[in-house]
């Protein structure tokens, strides 16, 4: 095969993009998640991590590290660009992108595929029902009654230390029902069914995790990273993080209200009540795919509870000793290899 | 939790193996696809791999530079590109590369390397037979003088960097047009 020394114009639109700064961007905050995200892994298997608030720290790294780490390295070493330094790299991405089968370039097109699949998946499960949420959030008009959980001394006084109280309201509802709202009005809700059906202590316990939702839904930390997750919405590896972030903010509550209310087992067994009814009998077929795609989600979420369950009889985890050393372990090398991927 | 030290020792080791398996697989394209961006044994080597059909090289070498290029790097995807570094042959001198010539069929590229230009003071248009070359003088990081001079050539933009005064930059860059 010989060259000429023009570019091929069958490969200019889409080679083109990804040598442009948002193609380039786009697809070295991709690697550089990847990367951030394995070493995240090492880390928490090398020091066997359990605390979840350690835990949520490291997840987060791949999440914020691939906003910074382009724009940052281009700054600091504008040097990255040139072939010479691609060279000598620890991993290229352009040489998988410029990979050529049949005419096409598929390194290409999985990239552009996974970011546009990534993006719809953000904009379907997480932005329009944020927004949808955010429209419609407030007092639900069913409200009945109000539940003070802070007649006991104990809980009050812990509660003095917090910047909110939120209200706590009782709504008219069969269904076993507890939720938060924050922001300006924020408040817990309680389904009346599930106030019978609690003891008081569960009930305590079950409101003091809501009322750690909304304490932390005003921490700075995790409003931008929040946000820093909405401008990676393009890439599945943050997608990934965040959630399993997400994950842990419930295990972080749980260990809020057990330090409020100093009852592990009150917890365990409020969640039980609430959300581990005895499994039903397997559906009649028909549909299967819609329906093995909800006992999927169910099944996972089933899991995830089991796993906060068990983890509250089994105890604490107090890494204490490590609650920065591994997150900022795993920036630093996450930033220090990243400069090395390109 | 398991002591500090056989998690730092366990973290090195999984970041040893993450960053070989990273190594391991930047080399795979290189295997599959021909025409990336790799470093040439020589001249002929690369022309015959990536059948670069023109090529300019000069034809004067001031003292101490001589052909062929003691490095090439070379790609064909996604537009072709020819590094070529020549180092000072003198007896006595360093052997360190004291010019580079490339050329290449985008106007981004932007190779970096051993010889660059951090400060350039003077620059000017410079008419090299018939066509309008850019020079411009000034210096690399070690604060060593330093010339470039770049220009069209159809399809193709050339630039000569070298360690040189400008006057011999013009020389080499002359010997390249025919």
């Amino acid at each position: 095969m010989e060259y000429t020394w023009q570019w091929e114009s069958n490969a200019m639109s889409l080679s083109g993009f990804f040598h442009s700064f948002p193609g380039l961007y786009a697809t070295q905050a991709f690697f550089h998640s990847v990367v951030a995200s394995i070493v995240a892994e090492i880390a928490i298997k090398a020091w066997n991590v359990r605390d979840p608030a350690i835990r949520q720290r490291v997840f987060l790294v791949p999440v914020v590290a691939p906003v910074f780490l382009f724009p940052l390295f281009r700054f600091i070493g504008p040097e990255r660009d040139s072939t010479y330094f691609r060279l000598g790299t620890i991993f290229e991405s352009g040489r998988w992108l410029e990979l050529e089968l049949l005419g096409t370039h598929p390194v290409m097109g999985g990239l552009v595929l996974v970011f546009t699949i990534t993006s719809l998946v953000f904009l379907f499960q997480e932005l329009i029902p944020i927004v949808r949420h955010s429209f419609e959030s407030g007092k639900p008009e069913k409200a009945v009654g109000t539940v003070d959980c802070l007649e006991d001394p104990a809980i009050r006084t812990a509660m003095e230390t917090l910047p909110v109280v939120p209200a706590v309201f009782v709504v008219e509802e069969d269904d076993f029902l507890i939720y938060s709202t924050t922001g300006k009005t924020a408040a817990v809700y309680v389904s009346s069914s599930l106030v019978t059906t609690l003891t008081e202590e569960e009930l305590r316990s079950a409101v003091a995790h809501e009322i750690s939702h909304v304490v932390r839904s005003r921490h700075p930390m995790l409003v931008a990273a929040y946000l820093l997750r909405a401008l990676m919405f393009f890439n599945p590896v943050v997608l990934m993080e965040f959630r399993r972030a997400a994950q842990e903010e419930e295990k972080v509550c749980d260990e809020f209200a057990v330090s409020v209310t100093g009852n592990r087992q009150g917890l365990a067994r409020a969640l039980r009540k609430l959300y581990l009814p005895p499994e039903a009998p397997p559906p009649p077929q028909g549909r299967k795919t819609r329906k093995t795609a909800k006992e999927i989600e169910e099944r996972s979420h089933r899991l995830n509870i089991e796993s906060r369950i068990t983890r509250l009889e089994a105890g604490g985890d107090p890494d204490s000793g490590m609650r920065w050393l591994v997150p900022a372990s795993v920036a630093v090398t996450a930033v220090l290899i990243d400069y090395f991927i390109v | 939790m398991r002591s500090k030290a056989f998690g730092f020792l366990a973290f090195a080791a999984g970041l040893a193996i993450l960053v070989i398996a990273l190594k391991v697989l930047n080399e795979f394209p290189l295997i599959a696809q021909k025409d990336l961006m790799r470093r040439y044994g020589d001249f002929e080597e690369m022309q015959a791999t990536l059948g670069i059909r023109q090529v300019f090289v000069p034809s004067y070498f001031p003292e101490d530079f001589r052909w062929p290029p003691t490095g090439i790097l070379a790609q064909g995807k996604p537009y072709p590109a020819v590094i070529m570094e020549f180092e000072r042959t003198g007896e006595g001198k360093a052997r360190e590369v004291g010019m580079v010539i490339y050329q290449a069929g985008g106007d981004d590229f932007a190779p970096g390397g051993p010889l660059t230009i951090s400060r350039i003071r003077e620059q000017a248009t410079y008419p090299l037979k018939g066509r309008s070359a850019i020079l411009e003088v000034g210096s690399g990081p070690n604060g060593a003088p330093c010339s470039r001079i770049s220009w069209r050539e159809k399809d193709v933009r050339i630039t000569v960097l070298a360690r040189l005064t400008p006057f011999e930059l013009m020389k080499v860059a002359e010997s390249m047009l025919r």
